[in-house]
């Protein structure tokens, strides 16, 4: 009798536990995630042969009254100092401008741009922009199976875009572990293919663990065999950051 | 008293410069070029760009210094390029200084980027030259979405014109005309260029920018003024022909909209410049006096997924002629692609062809990183047409190109 009971109390235990995928990226989703962040971005461009360039950027985010902006600035390596991208997201819309102080001209680009390469790394521009999350809303997602890693349990969800979202990719695979709601791994797939993998190598927590910030990734391109390692650094969350910063006067500002 | 206050200034602006520290940056290229038609050695020169800039708070001050040495020629050559300071105040940027502004929208054929003269020299490498201008910036809104730029460029420059094997075939002088001189604008206030610009961006689909401007300056070459005696003294000749640098007011406008076309293509972006040049001589009465024209262009940007970035462009030129002839129409094509192979190699071309003559020009050429700054490039050049026509006078001058660059 005693052992019926304590099959009992697990079988609904387990299913107190079970969450469906949508419930598991409601969770990733629901981590607070900083108003603003500003600090420098180390990536490390990894050829199928291991020879690496390496790529330093400060950036500038900020999110306030639905609006999402971020400016990036290359300072590393000296022929590409000084070159500038901003985007602003708002309403469904996204504008993104390129500043070449080669040209001296900040040029408005073009949407299809997102997800070509960023300046060469296995990042795309629109991976760049989405590094704080998907937008979960724009997918249907999906719990695959559960696994045990180092005594962790993780979810593997699959999350598929709705129709009419433009995506870069036709569906991402996510590793969810249930004791930080934070990915530490996804799939991407092109045309059902896997094409790139995402490693949160290094998750770190800031503002005393209300915010959970990965800080060394690697994108992985399964495809070609190039990868790139990205390191935040100095990242300061939460800080004030002028609206100026996100204009064309700034990008032009050396 | 003035002395006093000089060397108050001088300890002022040494304290800030020496407290800014200084950043320096540049580079060091080596190009060797042959020419397609025979294999001579057509471009043979070494670059050393040294850049120095202060920044502080509220302002900036930048320079560059260019060693060149041409091996072909054996001259050794220095130049300062850009030199200015930037104050910022706080709704405008106000800069003094040698100073390069690009203006428009187009990168291929832009009629509207007129402010600074062009080295020509050699056509394939054209590159604006820094000018002396005060250039100040107005942005009215926090936002940065409207911009009112102004430029007073107070001496004249002109483009240098293209040289060597690039040069036009000399032209048969007048009968009685034996030597030729140029007169340029009086260094005096009065022959300055003045330029006004105001932008807007705004949110019509996926963003619109809006410009407007209007320059009033010069053309960039010399045209006959007329012939006038060798020696005053002897007025039935010789004579001597007359170039000067003719008066032009251009206005124009510009656009950049990104845009998507449902189930077809998302994210294209359309550029636009139109512009209009008024002259002295409206009607093209006189022939010592160069004639109004007009020029516009569209360029269509699209990115393939997976593929090259490309850029469609059509240009539209109609120049007027002397009296009683008809204006001439000219078309050109171009097309411009650039594709990230990986993270070293960038493969790119462009090719603009003259629809008006069936002259063009064909750059293909590629990029390789081989370490952090250090980067190499191959190009091609290929000028086709008949003779005369725009490209085809270079028909001769095809190139093949190697350049190495290391910047810091």
């Amino acid at each position: 009798m005693r052992k019926v009971l304590t099959a009992a109390l697990l079988f609904s235990a387990s299913l107190a536990l079970a969450l469906s995928g949508e419930e598991v990226m409601q969770k990733v989703d629901a981590h607070p995630s900083p108003s603003s962040m500003q600090g420098t971005m180390v990536m490390q461009l990894i050829g199928k042969q291991g020879k690496v360039l390496t790529r330093e950027i400060q950036v500038w985010s900020k999110k306030a009254d639905g609006e999402e902006r971020m400016l990036i600035k290359f300072v590393a390596p000296a022929d590409v100092k000084g070159t500038a991208f901003l985007t602003i997201k708002k309403d469904g819309k996204e504008e993104m401008k390129l500043y070449l102080p080669a040209l001296k001209r900040v040029r408005r680009i073009a949407g299809s741009q997102k997800k070509g390469s960023f300046m060469g790394s296995d990042f795309s521009y629109d991976d760049i922009s989405n590094l704080s999350g998907m937008k979960i809303e724009d997918y249907t997602h999906e719990l695959l199976r559960t696994e045990n890693q180092g005594g962790v349990e993780v979810y593997v969800v699959e999350s598929t875009p709705k129709p009419g979202v433009d995506s870069s990719y036709s569906k991402q695979i996510v590793w969810v572990p249930a004791d930080t709601f934070v990915p530490t791994r996804i799939e991407f797939y092109k045309k059902g293919k896997l094409y790139k993998v995402l490693t949160n190598r290094e998750v770190k927590p800031f503002a005393d663990g209300k915010y959970l910030i990965p800080t060394l990734l690697e994108m992985e391109n399964v495809q070609s065999g190039h990868k790139t390692v990205l390191e935040q650094k100095d990242l300061q969350l939460d800080v004030p950051i002028d609206d100026a910063v996100f204009t064309e006067r700034f990008m032009k500002k050396r | 008293m003035k002395n006093i206050r000089l060397f108050a200034l001088f300890l002022t602006l040494t304290a800030a410069l020496a407290l800014a520290q200084p950043q320096f940056s540049g580079s060091l290229q080596t190009g060797f070029g042959l020419r397609t038609q025979d294999l001579a050695l057509s471009l043979d020169r070494t670059r050393f760009d040294l850049g120095v800039s202060y920044d502080l708070d509220d302002a900036a001050f930048t320079a560059e210094l260019r060693f060149a040495y041409d091996a072909r020629t054996r001259t050794p050559g220095f130049s300062l390029g850009e030199a200015y300071a930037t104050l910022f105040l706080p709704s405008v940027d106000l800069s003094v200084g040698r100073e390069v502004v690009a203006w428009g929208r187009l990168d291929l054929l832009s009629p509207l980027d007129a402010l600074n003269p062009r080295d020509l020299s050699n056509p394939l490498d054209q590159e604006k030259l820094p000018v002396a201008m005060v250039h100040a910036t107005v942005y009215p809104d926090a936002e940065g979405r409207y911009q009112l730029e102004a430029v007073w460029i107070p001496l004249f420059t002109p483009s240098t014109a293209p040289a060597g094997e690039w040069a036009p075939p000399p032209q048969p002088l007048p009968p009685g005309v034996t030597q030729v001189r140029v007169e340029e604008p009086a260094a005096e206030l009065a022959s300055g260029t003045f330029g006004l610009r105001a932008t807007a961006s705004l949110d019509v689909l996926e963003g619109l920018d809006l410009g407007g401007q209007v320059v009033y300056g010069y053309f960039p070459f010399p045209s006959p003024q007329g012939v006038e005696p060798v020696d005053p003294a002897q007025p039935a000749g010789p004579f001597r022909l007359v170039l000067g640098y003719d008066r032009r007011t251009l206005a124009g406008a510009d656009f950049a909209l990104a845009f998507s076309i449902p189930g077809v293509a998302e994210g294209l972006v359309l550029r636009g410049e139109a512009a209009y040049a008024f002259t002295g001589d409206p009607e093209g009465a006189d022939p010592n006096v160069q004639n109004p024209y007009a020029e516009g262009g569209l360029a269509l940007e699209y990115a393939w997924s997976g593929g090259p970035t490309t850029v469609l462009a059509y240009d539209l030129k109609w120049q007027k002629a002397d009296a009683p002839g008809k204006g001439a129409w000219t078309q050109t094509l171009g097309l411009m692609a650039r594709y990230e192979y990986d993270e070293r190699l960038t493969l790119q071309g462009a090719w603009l062809h003259t629809i008006s003559d069936g002259s063009g020009l064909v750059r293909p050429g590629l990029e390789y990183a081989f370490a952090d700054g250090v980067t190499g490039r191959l190009s091609a050049a290929f000028f086709y047409g008949a003779d005369g026509t725009r490209f085809g006078v270079w028909r001769g001058n095809g190139e093949l190109r190697t350049e190495l660059a290391y910047s810091f």
